[in-house]
């Protein structure tokens, strides 16, 4: 908003009815990251696609540059606006009534490949199906709408509250992934309200190619107000298989060696949904978490001082996983146990709150999310990782997909800037010890680039990212920002706001 | 210690920050923004975010917390039940309101005339006074001292001000179902307020007086179990008064967790058969403050002729009543009412509450002008409706 000022702006939302919240808001000045770019001072909350073309024409009139923001539960930084930016909260768009209040619960309309309306109750688990939502819809509210039909969104993020929209601006993967791929797999059309050179203009995408293209789009093309989304059938009890395997050794890098040499046999042998891994140390849940007393999930989160202890869960079909026992047999250092869905959920639930987890801390991103190509790198990895973060709370959790296996880290340090200043600083340390081309690692696979788009990304995607952005943004009003050099080291130290 | 559920665990003490943040980050806040997903405010007013007023504090260093979320907030604990972290939202507002009390425009938020707050510091006078039996009536048998205390709460009070209810009607039930169990309970008009609203409303002051009035008095009866029929009561009497005033060697019982144990023990029956389809509201204090989702269903269960259906959000996911302490209601809480109504109604006729506030908010939505039409429902006590079913 380097032509308009903030007050002009508001008599022109005003005008249009669209919710908006002005002043110094710093409640919007981070994502998950916890580090800003800078303190918004306008954020507007539109309540539907109408309101979204509003917003772009008048965007495109009054030079103002957009962020679109889905939850900001991403750590890479494009739902973070710059200073003189206009920060759009996504949230609401299809995902309420016509007053703007989201409902707590939502009949989600179920499609086939084709986008015709679907019945759910007459579907077989081989028919390719999609529900049409909101780009302001979750993973997590969908599921539960979907729940009585026994069908679950094919591709479901570990944040399983963020918005669609949001996992498709950062082809975000999680649970389905191995079957189902990345999100912008297992999107078959998307509506996105674009610019023009006059205004704005809505666009409907099918073309597989073209989805897979604006995938990870990071916010640059415009605003996604619909998508038709994969979702698939709940594997009956009988016909699921739900295993633990877990290794405990005071040597990092042969416990890793042993688990990414099982994890290559696995990525060979079986067809899985899910493959999360955990360590577990004595924070990781609180002393009077019930899982400690589960009688089989219990004796998990026993540790002994010294040793580190590794956990790694799969889930997928009893056939696709006929060979698990007997892999994680060949190594006798490995416990392999079954255990049941609902077991296995209390596990993800661990799983996710592993990354924040730990008293009077936050978690400091910044080399929290990599990719090792090659798992039988994963001991070189790890021994890498831990003599960096000796020291440090925090622990690696992650997951083990079929091209690899992605680690998550941070740092958890106190809230102060002394503080996040030094988690920034470790992980710096960590890229250099573990971003290793002989440990075929790369960088922000999973959530996405973000600031470090222009920095990171190949030089063929940056020039199909300028292609995408001259056809759907010709009026460059969505996240210009993010296309510039630099940007990433400004979103911490001198900019930094704690 | 008994520990309450909701409230902050105690840790050791971090580098220099308010009392307020310093519950905020025990945890460990991930900024995922599910809280704000799942708060029922948030939903009718996108403004109100959870996770920004945490990021907010952050910041800030803990004193960004404008008005407004300082009291829209229901502390329903929505938040924390599907955070992650187990971030205890709830007990950060509670601080955050102890703190900016005396510094914020609106010192009564007390809807209602301030009904409930005037109410809680009269109580808190020494001195003072009551005729807290008068609405009993004949029939039923109270005592002066025994085993077992009814604490009624601000029941009795309750009908000077919400006429729609007849709030003594749960206390009458509660009595008869007591005799009927052969238990004469003490009702005692040295009874005070157990300062909920006042604790959490940021009075942590008259809280404290109330718990050690309402302490002097039953400690001296020396009865061995309190039963209440308000969840606000029973949060505060079982895990709130041992904290605030020393050794608590009584148990603290909620009616449904009463009746569930005399049913067990056959001291109890219910005859008469009630042909009625109901549904059941959690209420926050009873369920995500205490953890009792069980009782309530368990005498629903016992009662015969009652044909039960759950909601598709209860236990740690049911929505709250829309008022939390009579701090806060506005067109929001009509809104998230009406949602809550039509999930009820989309199961049942009858709506069963085990707090008589749930009640009173879900009754005085009814007896206004609904925001959309609603189908016929009737908003009904756990223990009036088992009183009735015993013929």
């Amino acid at each position: 908003m380097e032509t308009v000022d903030v007050s002009a702006v508001i008599q022109l939302l005003e005008a249009e009815g669209i919710l908006h919240e002005a002043g110094e808001l710093k409640g919007y000045a981070s994502d998950a990251s916890f580090l800003t770019l800078g303190v918004p001072n306008l954020i507007v909350f539109p309540k539907d696609e109408a309101e979204c073309v509003k917003l772009v024409e008048m965007a495109v009139k009054h030079r103002l540059a957009l962020v679109p923001r889905g939850t900001a539960s991403s750590t890479a930084g494009a739902s973070v606006a710059p200073a003189g930016a206009l920060l759009v909260d996504m949230q609401r768009v299809g995902a309420c009534d016509a007053r703007g209040h989201r409902r707590g619960l939502f009949t989600p309309q179920v499609v086939s490949a084709k986008g015709e309306p679907a019945d759910l109750a007459k579907a077989g688990p081989e028919d390719e199906l999609y529900v049409r939502v909101g780009a302001g819809r979750t993973s997590d509210e969908t599921n539960r709408a979907l729940a009585k039909a026994k069908w679950i969104v094919a591709v479901t993020p570990s944040s399983g509250y963020s918005t669609f929209g949001g996992n498709f601006a950062t082809n975000a993967r999680g649970s389905g992934t191995p079957a189902y791929g990345a999100f912008g797999d297992a999107v078959n059309r998307l509506r996105l309200v674009t610019s023009t050179k006059e205004g704005a203009k809505v666009v409907e995408v099918s073309e597989r190619e073209e989805i897979l293209r604006l995938a990870g789009n990071h916010g640059l093309f415009g605003l996604i107000t619909e998508l038709d989304v994969r979702i698939a059938p709940i594997l009956k009890a009988e016909e699921m298989l739900c295993a633990i395997l877990s290794i405990e050794s005071p040597d990092a890098q042969h416990l890793g060696a042993v688990m990414g040499a099982l994890m290559k046999r696995v990525a060979a042998s079986c067809q899985y949904f899910a493959g999360e891994f955990l360590f577990i140390d004595a924070g990781i849940v609180r002393p009077d978490d019930p899982v400690r007393n589960d009688p089989v999930l219990g004796g998990y989160f026993v540790v002994t001082p010294g040793v580190r202890k590794m956990v790694l869960v799969y889930r997928g079909k009893k056939a696709g996983m006929a060979a698990l026992p007997a892999i994680a047999a060949e190594s006798r250092e490995v416990a392999y146990r079954e255990i049941t869905y609902a077991q296995f959920r209390t596990m993800m639930s661990v799983r996710t709150a592993a990354t924040g987890k730990s008293l009077h801390r936050v978690n400091v991103p910044g080399c929290e999310d990599f990719l090792i190509e090659d798992p039988s790198r994963f001991g070189d990895v790890l021994a890498a990782m831990f003599a960096v973060t000796a020291g440090a709370d925090g622990r690696p959790v992650g997951h083990h997909y079929p091209d690899g296996v992605v680690v998550h880290y941070r740092p958890q340090m106190p809230v102060n800037r002394s503080g996040i200043e030094q988690g920034w600083a470790l992980n710096q340390r960590l890229r250099d010890a573990v971003l290793k081309k002989e440990f075929t690692v790369s960088d922000r696979v999973e959530h996405g680039l973000g600031l470090a788009l222009f920095k990171d990304t190949p030089k063929k995607r940056q020039d199909e990212l300028r292609k995408l952005k001259a056809k759907y943004d010709p009026a460059n009003v969505f996240c210009p920002h993010l296309l510039e050099k630099g940007v990433e080291g400004r979103f911490v130290g001198a900019e930094l706001v704690i | 210690m008994v520990e309450a559920v909701l409230a902050a665990p105690a840790v050791e003490t971090p580098s220099p920050m308010d009392d307020a943040l310093r519950v905020l980050v025990q945890e460990g806040c991930i900024q995922c923004n599910k809280c704000t997903f799942n708060c029922p405010v948030h939903r009718v007013d996108a403004l109100f975010s959870p996770r920004k007023v945490i990021l907010q504090a952050y910041l800030g260093g803990g004193d960004e917390v404008n008005e407004r979320d300082l009291w829209a907030c229901l502390t329903c604990g929505e938040c924390q039940a599907v955070c992650p972290t187990q971030v205890p939202y709830p007990a950060f507002i509670r601080a955050k309101r102890e703190k900016l009390r005396d510094s914020t425009e609106r010192l009564a938020p007390c809807k209602h005339g301030g009904f409930k707050e005037i109410l809680a510091e009269i109580m808190a006078k020494p001195g003072l006074r009551q005729d807290r039996r008068a609405w009993i009536g004949d029939g039923l048998k109270v005592a002066e001292k025994g085993d077992v205390i009814y604490f009624t709460g601000c029941m009795p009070y309750l009908d000077g001000v919400f006429s729609y209810c007849d709030s003594a009607q749960i206390g009458r039930s509660a009595i008869r179902l007591m005799n009927a169990a052969g238990i004469v309970p003490v009702v005692a008009n040295a009874e005070r307020c157990c300062g909920h609203d006042a604790l959490w409303n940021g009075k942590q002051e008259t809280f404290e007086k109330l718990a050690r009035a309402n302490a002097k008095w039953i400690l001296e009866t020396g009865a061995k179990r309190l039963v209440t029929t308000c969840a606000e009561c029973y949060s505060m009497l079982k895990y709130e008064y041992p904290k605030a005033v020393g050794p608590w060697p009584l148990e603290v019982l909620h009616m449904s967790e009463l009746l569930e144990e005399l049913v067990q023990q056959g001291r109890l029956k219910f005859t008469k058969p009630l042909d009625l389809k109901v549904t059941y509201q959690d209420p926050c204090r009873l369920g995500r403050h205490s953890k009792e989702y069980d009782a309530p269903r368990a005498v629903l269960k016992a009662l015969p002729g009652v044909q039960f259906t759950e909601m598709d959000r209860v236990r740690e996911n049911a929505m709250c009543c829309g008022v939390g302490a009579y701090s806060n209601c506005d067109a929001a809480t009509k809104f998230m009412q009406q949602e809550r109504l039509e999930e009820a109604a989309s199961k049942a006729d009858h709506l069963v509450t085990a707090c008589p506030h749930c009640r009173i908010h879900f009754s005085c939505y009814l007896d206004g002008k609904p925001v959309d039409p609603l189908p016929p429902l009737k908003i009904v006590d756990l223990t009036v409706l088992a009183a009735e079913a015993l013929g």
